[in-house]
């Protein structure tokens, strides 16, 4: 059962182990838990009792009557001048007549009034500040907005004019038998190979060989 | 103002999103600003509790109700030790003396390092553990000197 709660031996074990092959020793690095009985070979043990220095308790004896009581003086004397301060002082009822009242709150006014009017002041200028800077960024926003509209006004006729010069190529209803025709008529054959001089030699099945390769000789 | 709930590794929740939470607050330990709860007549201790981290102590001098967790809401923070030594070789201590006066008048309970550190500061008496370590280091120097000259 104790075995089992035994971790792995350590490392400088191991290599014990590895020299020697013959002692395997466990190590424990954990405490005895509480509900372990006493191990066998501690049951008659007998603690060694802490040596005792006799002067040096009596010594002690000594300086903690001594303690003991200066630290009750002490104390004394501090209880006895925290209560009469607590008596004396008027912290927690201060006494004030109606006329320092009202010249506290004429004062407490003034002050509130002087401190109001600067900062009304300071908040003038800074609101007049904030309003040129918003109307400068507004204009140039909208400066900003009649350039990009230029720039897609511009963009969108450019469009417009691509389509109506592809539109004159577009196959529509009424010249669409037109086309089948023209495509019938003129088949073409994508299919051809070049030989060593670069030449190329176009499908097995088009009509217009000749043609082609002249264009590309051409090319 | 710096949005610190931004900033912050771990959403920490706050119940006013307008609060900034700085990101180096702690995130289990309640302020040392003193929100704690107490009764009137409850026993008060002015005593250490530990804030730092792992192998970093550091430690509130706080007052609280005798009976709580160092980890719950302290009634006030009446100053900050700092027990590993500094680059000068100094532990930093600092007190608000006049609210320990204070609690003191009101009874409060003073813990044993705190009345060591009170002791070494020289707002209480000197401290028996404080004499007693001193003597039992004096000896150990001793000691140690006698064997080197061997």
């Amino acid at each position: 059962m104790f075995q089992t709660i035994i971790k792995p031996i350590n490392i400088a074990v191991q290599t014990k182990i590895t020299n020697t092959l013959a002692c395997v020793q466990c190590v424990q690095y954990h405490r005895k838990p509480r509900w372990f009985p006493v191990a066998k070979s501690k049951m008659f043990r007998i603690p060694e009792r802490p040596k005792k220095n006799i002067d040096e308790y009596n010594e002690l004896q000594r300086l903690h009557k001594n303690y003991n009581t200066q630290v009750r003086l002490v104390r004394k004397f501090i209880m006895n001048d925290v209560r009469q301060k607590q008596e004396i002082s008027s912290a927690d009822h201060v006494i004030v007549t109606p006329e320092e009242q009202v010249a506290d709150m004429q004062r407490c006014a003034e002050l509130n009034n002087a401190w109001n009017a600067s900062i009304a002041e300071n908040r003038k200028q800074r609101l007049e500040k904030a309003r040129a800077q918003k109307h400068r960024e507004i204009l140039a926003r909208l400066e900003l907005k009649i350039r990009q509209d230029e720039i897609a006004r511009k963009a969108a006729e450019e469009a417009v004019r691509l389509e109506k010069s592809l539109a004159k190529t577009f196959i529509l209803k009424h010249n669409l038998d037109e086309a089948i025709e023209y495509a019938l008529a003129n088949p073409s054959d994508y299919n051809f190979c070049i030989n060593l001089d670069g030449e190329i030699l176009h499908g097995r099945t088009s009509t217009n060989n000749e043609k082609d390769s002249a264009v590309t000789a051409a090319n | 103002m710096a949005n610190f709930a931004k900033l912050s590794r771990i959403s920490v929740p706050s119940r006013n999103p307008k609060i900034p939470v700085s990101p180096y607050a702690p995130i289990n330990l309640p302020p040392a600003s003193g929100i704690g709860k107490y009764w009137r007549l409850s026993a008060k201790a002015i005593r250490l509790a530990r804030h730092g981290c792992t192998n970093r102590p550091f430690y509130h001098v706080v007052v609280m109700e005798r009976r709580k967790n160092q980890h719950q809401p302290v009634i006030e923070q009446v100053g900050t030790y700092d027990p590993m030594p500094n680059e000068h070789d100094e532990k930093l201590l600092s007190f608000n003396f006049e609210r320990i006066r204070f609690w003191i008048g009101k009874g409060a309970h003073i813990s044993q390092p705190v009345a060591e550190l009170l002791g070494i500061s020289g707002f209480y008496p000197i401290h028996p553990r404080t004499y007693m370590n001193a003597w039992r280091n004096r000896q150990k120097a001793a000691e140690v000197e006698t064997k080197v000259t061997e």
